[in-house]
C-alpha cells in the first residue's frame, strides 16, 4: 500500500499503526507525584484519567523527548517517544528527588500499543470494545476489556492508543482486522502518521525535535512552566530573557521542500526549512521552517527555497493545513456505512 | 533604520551572517499588516490572561498554542467565557458552530479569524 492510500485512511475511514516507537513507563508509589513533579518541566495539573502533552528537555533546554503524561488514580503514565526505554528510565532515575519511594516499571516490555486514528475511528473502537467509549473526550484514560486506553493521537482526526498486552495482540489484530474490513481499516506506517502530524501542526521529536530548537523556537512554551526547577529550566529562563529571532512557522506552496533549504524572501537569506512533506490532500508542499519572527505570521507571500534566485511559490500559512474530516462527523448522527449520504466540507 | 534597510543577525544555526525581515517588510501595506496582526494578537493573549486568567506571560503564549484540551488548557466554560470576551472587545459576532471549532483551535486562528473581519474590529473599550 502506498504512503498517499495510509494517508488517505487517516483521512478518510480508519487507520491501525503500531507505535512501536514509543515507550511506556508507569511511575507509582507514595512519591509518584513528587517524582513526576520534578522529572516534567511542566505545571503538575493532572486529575484522575486525564492525560497531558509535555517534553523531556536537555540541559540545554531542548527536547529530549516528546511525553504523553497520564495520570491513573495515584499512578503516573509515561508515554515517550524520542528515546529509548533504557534511555527514559536513566533519566526519570537520575532526575528523581532524592529520598522518595517510587517504583519504575517498563509496561511497555509486557505491552504492544496500538493507534487507531480517523474520522471514524470511534466506530471502530466501539465496535471492539463497546458503546461507552464514544464519548470520551480528547486527553483522557479509560480502562476496557483490562487495557489501558489513552483517547490521543497526533492526526487532528479521532484518535486512540490501546495498551496490550503482548500475549494478547495477535489475538487483537485479527479482531481489529475482521471489524475494520467493515471500515476500510487500513494500516498506516510511523511516515504516514508523522506526515498526518506535520499536516495538523503536531510536535514531532524525530523531525524538528532533532534540530537545535527549544520550545520557545518550536512554538511548545506551552508545555514548559518558567516558575519551577527542572533540567533544562536555567536555559529556557535565559533564552527567553534573550529573545529568539527566529520560529518555527507553517509554509506551504509548489516547490519542492527538503530540511536544511534556505528560505529566501526579495532575496534574502530569512530561515530554512526544518520539516518538509508533499501534502496529497493538498496537493503542494507543507513546511515547518525556522523563519524570521517578522515573518511569523499566516499569509505572507513571495516566499522562494533553494536559491535567492528562485521563483517566490511559497506562503506562511495558518496551521492545521487541512479541514479534518473530524471536526464534522458527530458519532450521535453520523456513521462510516452512510457517510456517502453527508455533504461534508473538503478536506 | 530605513524601511529598505536589512539589518544584519547571525543564523543561530549555521552562525552565517543573515538578515532579518524587518526591514524586507518594505511597503507601507506590508507594515500595516505586520502591525495589526501584532495588535490583535496582543489584545487576545490579553483577554486569555485577564479575562480567562491564564497563569502565563504574554511573550509565554506562542501564536500557534492550542487553546482547548492538553494545548494552554481551556475547557468548555472558557469557550463560552473566550466568545464573550472576544466579541466584547472587538465588536464581533463568532459564529456559533462547527466553524467556531477551527476558529478557537488555536491563539492565531483566532486572530486570522479576527483580521478576516476586521472591517467589524473595533476598539470598543
Amino acid at each position: 500500500m502506498s504512503l498517499e492510500e495510509e494517508v488517505n485512511a487517516v483521512r478518510q475511514s480508519c487507520a491501525l499503526s503500531r507505535m512501536d516507537h514509543a515507550v511506556y513507563l508507569r511511575l507509582s508509589g507514595d512519591g509518584a507525584y513528587e517524582a513526576a513533579d520534578r522529572i516534567f518541566p511542566t505545571t503538575l495539573r493532572l486529575r484522575d484519567a486525564q492525560i497531558m502533552l509535555t517534553l523531556l528537555l536537555r540541559e540545554d533546554g531542548r527536547a529530549l523527548a516528546d511525553v504523553q503524561l497520564g495520570r491513573e488514580d495515584d499512578n503516573f503514565l509515561i508515554v515517550a517517544e524520542g528515546c529509548s526505554a533504557t534511555e527514559l528510565i536513566d533519566v526519570v532515575r537520575d532526575r528523581m528527588p532524592a529520598g522518595i519511594q517510587v517504583d519504575i516499571e517498563d509496561i511497555g516490555a509486557e505491552h504492544d500499543i496500538l493507534a487507531l486514528s480517523g474520522p471514524y475511528a470511534w466506530e471502530v473502537m466501539s465496535t471492539l470494545v463497546g458503546p461507552e467509549i464514544v464519548g470520551m473526550p480528547y486527553g483522557t484514560i479509560f480502562r476496557v476489556r483490562g487495557w489501558t486506553c489513552f483517547r490521543a493521537g497526533k492526526t487532528g482526526e479521532y484518535g486512540y492508543e490501546l495498551f496490550i498486552p503482548k500475549q494478547a495482540t495477535a489475538a487483537v489484530l485479527a479482531e481489529l482486522q475482521e471489524i475494520g474490513s467493515r471500515f476500510e481499516l487500513r494500516e498506516a506506517s510511523l511516515e504516514a502518521l508523522d506526515r498526518c502530524a506535520l499536516e495538523n501542526w503536531f510536535f514531532n521529536v524525530r523531525r524538528e525535535g532533532a534540530e537545535d530548537l527549544t520550545p520557545l523556537e518550536l512554538q511548545l512554551q506551552w508545555r514548559i512552566s518558567y516558575q519551577k526547577d527542572y533540567v533544562g529550566a536555567e536555559a529556557m529562563r535565559r533564552r527567553r530573557a534573550h529573545g529568539i529571532k527566529r520560529r518555527l512557522t507553517c509554509m506551504v506552496g509548489s516547490t519542492p521542500l527538503r530540511p536544511g533549504m534556505e528560505v529566501y524572501y526579495r532575496g534574502h537569506s530569512v530561515g530554512h526549512v526544518v520539516n518538509a512533506e508533499f501534502s496529497d490532500t493538498r496537493r503542494e508542499w507543507v513546511a515547518q521552517a525556522l523563519l524570521d519572527t517578522s515573518l511569523g505570521r499566516p499569509g505572507i507571500d513571495g516566499l522562494s527555497a533553494g536559491s535567492p534566485a528562485a521563483a517566490p511559490s511559497l506562503r506562511t500559512f495558518l496551521p492545521p493545513v487541512i479541514n479534518n474530516r473530524s471536526l464534522y462527523v458527530n458519532p450521535q448522527r453520523h456513521s462510516f456505512r452512510t457517510r456517502s449520504e453527508v455533504q461534508f466540507p473538503p478536506l | 533604520m530605513n524601511a529598505n534597510d536589512v539589518m544584519l543577525i547571525h543564523d543561530v544555526r549555521t552562525d552565517r551572517p543573515t538578515t532579518t525581515a524587518d526591514g524586507l517588510l518594505g511597503s507601507a501595506d506590508e507594515n500595516e499588516r505586520k502591525a495589526e496582526y501584532e495588535d490583535v494578537l496582543s489584545r487576545v493573549k490579553t483577554l486569555l490572561i485577564e479575562q480567562l486568567h491564564l497563569q502565563r506571560e504574554p511573550d509565554e503564549i506562542d501564536p500557534d498554542s492550542v487553546l482547548f484540551g492538553t494545548g494552554l488548557g481551556l475547557d468548555s466554560v472558557d469557550a463560552v467565557e473566550l466568545t464573550v470576551a472576544i466579541e466584547t472587545e472587538f465588536g464581533v459576532r463568532i459564529p456559533d458552530s462547527e466553524a467556531s471549532r477551527r476558529i478557537f483551535r488555536t491563539v492565531s486562528s483566532v486572530v486570522d479569524h479576527l483580521l478576516k473581519i476586521k472591517g467589524s474590529v473595533t476598539h470598543v473599550a
